[in-house]
């Protein structure tokens, strides 16, 4: 995928995500691969800045002997991607307004 | 894997201590999870640890130049400030260097870079040499007026008045090259980060799937 994903959208994204359900760590890499391309490496400052934003709460579950951090939204977190939802609409129809196929605006 | 994370780990020496058990567990967990046993599967899903932890360093750096509350707290100061700048700078250029690329591209990539650093260095080390220079000449014409004016009153005052001049120029000047040395280190910062945001989209995920 040639077009960059911003931290905002990113941020958004995995919000997103985590609205349906917590996720731990490798999982909601793995969640977020599925639908763009993102380096294993990228995941990490993005949750450490939800995080310290308050968007995201950390709760740890043993398993295997050891502990799995899951991530789970805040209110915060749900506010924060209603504003994202909403500025990416407006941005996505200003985009499809001009690079839009015919058949979407006649 | 315990290596490969004791390695990763030794490479993170600068992080305070819970962000460093924060990264050092997250990616711990993530070669559990992953079922990446081994050193080697380890290296082909993050790289060496080498390189995850200069990528850790960069992005580490560049979030604090980015909160200033945080800043507030641990060093005050605008001098201080432009020193984590130069310390960025350098954490990017490290970070750019243990990205996977093919060699003509990170020939081009260094070699920009180092030339804009070398050029950035270069205006640092002019200002500084003119600063030096102003001051000197000052300083000297000064002490010569002071050294004559015994002899020739009027002759003295002229070489006492010239020297104060160029001082009072020279401190006049302060903010103006304390600004283009700020603005140097600054262009350098942006250009750097500009440079390694280009190159971080280029890794072997990416590509991986790029393929696909």
């Amino acid at each position: 995928m040639a077009i960059q994903v911003s931290s905002e959208l990113l941020d958004g994204s995995v919000l997103a995500i985590l609205a349906q359900q917590d996720y731990y760590g490798y999982a909601l890499t793995q969640r977020v691969q599925q639908a763009i391309t993102v380096s294993e490496s990228t995941m990490y400052p993005v949750l450490r800045r939800l995080k310290k934003n308050g968007w995201l709460t950390t709760y740890d579950e043993p398993y295997q002997g050891r502990n799995r951090r899951y991530y789970q939204i805040t209110a915060d977190g749900k506010a924060r991607l209603a504003t994202i939802q909403k500025e990416w609409q407006d941005f996505k129809l200003g985009i499809d307004s001009m690079l839009g196929d015919e058949n979407n605006h006649g | 894997m315990d290596k490969y994370i004791a390695e990763f780990k030794a490479y993170l020496n600068q992080l305070s201590e819970d962000e460093l058990d924060e990264v050092v567990n997250f990616y711990a967990e993530y070669l559990a999870d992953g079922g990446f046993e081994t050193y080697e599967a380890a290296v082909a899903e993050l790289g060496s640890p080498r390189q995850l932890a200069r990528k850790v360093l960069a992005d580490y750096s560049i979030r604090l130049l980015d909160s200033p509350e945080e800043e507030g707290q641990t060093m005050s100061g605008r001098a201080a400030h432009s020193r984590r700048q130069v310390r960025t700078i350098w954490l990017i250029l490290l970070a750019i260097l243990s990205t996977p690329l093919t060699i003509p591209i990170a020939i081009a990539v260094l070699a920009t870079l180092f030339g804009v650093m070398v050029g950035a260095a270069a205006i640092i080390f002019a200002i500084i040499v003119t600063i030096v220079a102003l001051a000197v000449a000052g300083i000297v014409v000064l002490g010569v007026g002071i050294g004559i004016i015994g002899q020739s009153f009027t002759t003295g005052l002229v070489y006492i008045g010239g020297g104060l001049v160029v001082i009072g120029l020279f401190i006049a000047l302060i903010p103006a090259f304390n600004w283009l040395i700020r603005g140097a280190i600054h262009v350098t910062l942006s250009f750097s980060r500009w440079l390694y945001g280009k190159l971080t989209s280029r890794n072997r995920a990416e590509k991986e799937r790029d393929q696909k």
